[in-house]
């Protein structure tokens, strides 16, 4: 009689595995599971929260045992006649060599997308490109010096973390992506481990996005826990500000986009894509601004959200490094919000 | 207590070039609104 287990392979896989593993793929199933309900009560961002919740159940309870080829691929090894290699069919982040990824991509269906698309940060500027288009630019033409005192306060949490971090032991550029949680800017957190710590990009970004949704539940109890009710009751009033034309937000957002690249070569991209989304909204292109502003930031914000679960497997998050992460990523926001 | 001056210096260098930035976006308003302000007047 065939083995029930050779059968439901994803169940044998569980079974097989070591009870470190088992315990880490129940608990990020049963954490996707949640992710999915938090996101559909409101109390977690819906956008992320559910094709996230999603995607980080199904990868850790769709784990098979891998043929020979696909196994020496994703370990990019020489894999041992008989041995039971196990892996999921969505996709192998961790993989390096061309031949292997060449492979890879014609196994497992989300590694064109994360290869093409989130490992280069092209989904990144995809999501600013639709900021882009959403952000009108007048407070900060009208307001530079205010708007600039509120953009550093929210990075104080990042500069207070960066020692933070080295003193836990990781490097000044690991240090300075974890860091930058405090920025409360997804993807700016997916460009800077990107291009500083390719390493740990993946558990960096995850444990960013995940903070990241949960902070937008979560902060209105830490503003009324900090704030007393008798600050919060005071009616803020907004100084009149004069209107600013179209024309000169659009040369605003030029020259802006020129400077910037010029001093920063290194956020060339990011700088571009938002800038790009400010003109097309300023120029009034209402064909490009309803692409940019519906297809282009949703659907990049859905795949985003569907790799970031995908990359939540067992095998990626039990790096010990992770719960390190996991402490500076939350002192990072937490440092961040009260600043602001 | 090196990276402690390092965070400090990245700070200060970051607030010196927020600041500069937001005195180039004043500028940059500035010349526009004159600007929009002569071609209103000839027209």
């Amino acid at each position: 009689m065939p083995n029930l287990l050779d059968l439901f392979q994803g169940v044998g896989s569980l079974v097989d595995s070591d009870p470190k593993i088992l315990c880490a793929r129940l608990g990020l199933i049963a954490l996707g599971v949640m992710l999915v309900f938090l996101g559909k009560k409101g109390v977690l961002e819906p956008l992320l929260m559910i094709p996230m919740g999603l995607g980080m159940a199904a990868v850790n309870a769709g784990v098979l045992f891998l043929d020979p080829q696909t196994a020496a691929a994703v370990s990019e090894q020489a894999v041992a006649k008989g041995a039971q290699v196990p892996g999921t069919l969505f996709m192998a982040p961790l993989v390096q060599q061309t031949d292997n990824l060449m492979y890879l991509m014609q196994v497992d269906f989300l590694q064109p997308i994360y290869t093409f698309a989130f490992s280069n940060g092209l989904i990144a500027c995809f999501v600013f490109m639709g900021i882009g288009v959403l952000l009108d630019v007048g407070y900060v033409m009208a307001r530079p010096f205010e708007s600039m005192f509120l953009a550093l306060a929210a990075e104080l949490g990042t500069i207070a973390t960066f020692p933070i971090a080295v003193w836990f032991g990781l490097t000044t550029n690991q240090a300075a992506s974890i860091a930058m949680v405090g920025s409360a800017d997804g993807p700016m957190v997916l460009f800077t481990s990107l291009t500083l710590a390719r390493e740990y990009f993946v558990p960096i970004t995850v444990v960013a996005y995940l903070y990241l949704g949960l902070t937008y539940g979560g902060y209105p109890y830490l503003i009324r826990a900090l704030v007393p009710k008798k600050l919060r009751m005071i009616r803020m009033k907004s100084a009149p500000t004069a209107p600013i034309s179209s024309n000169a937000k659009l040369i605003f957002a030029v020259v802006a986009c020129t400077v910037l690249c010029l001093l920063f070569p290194v956020a060339a991209p990011l700088f571009l894509s938002l800038f790009v989304g400010v003109a097309v909204r300023e120029a009034g292109l209402k064909e490009f601004e309803n692409l940019l502003s519906g297809p282009v930031l949703y659907g990049a914000t859905f795949l985003l959200g569907l790799l970031l679960g995908v990359l939540c497997e067992a095998n990626t998050i039990l790096d010990p490094v992770v719960l390190k992460l996991l402490v500076l990523g939350i002192l990072a926001l937490l440092l961040s919000g009260p600043a602001v | 207590m090196n990276t402690v001056k390092t965070a400090l210096l990245v700070f200060s260098l970051g607030t010196a070039i927020s600041f500069a930035v937001a005195g180039l976006i004043m500028v940059i308003g500035r010349v526009i609104r004159f600007a929009e302000q002569r071609t209103g007047d000839k027209s």
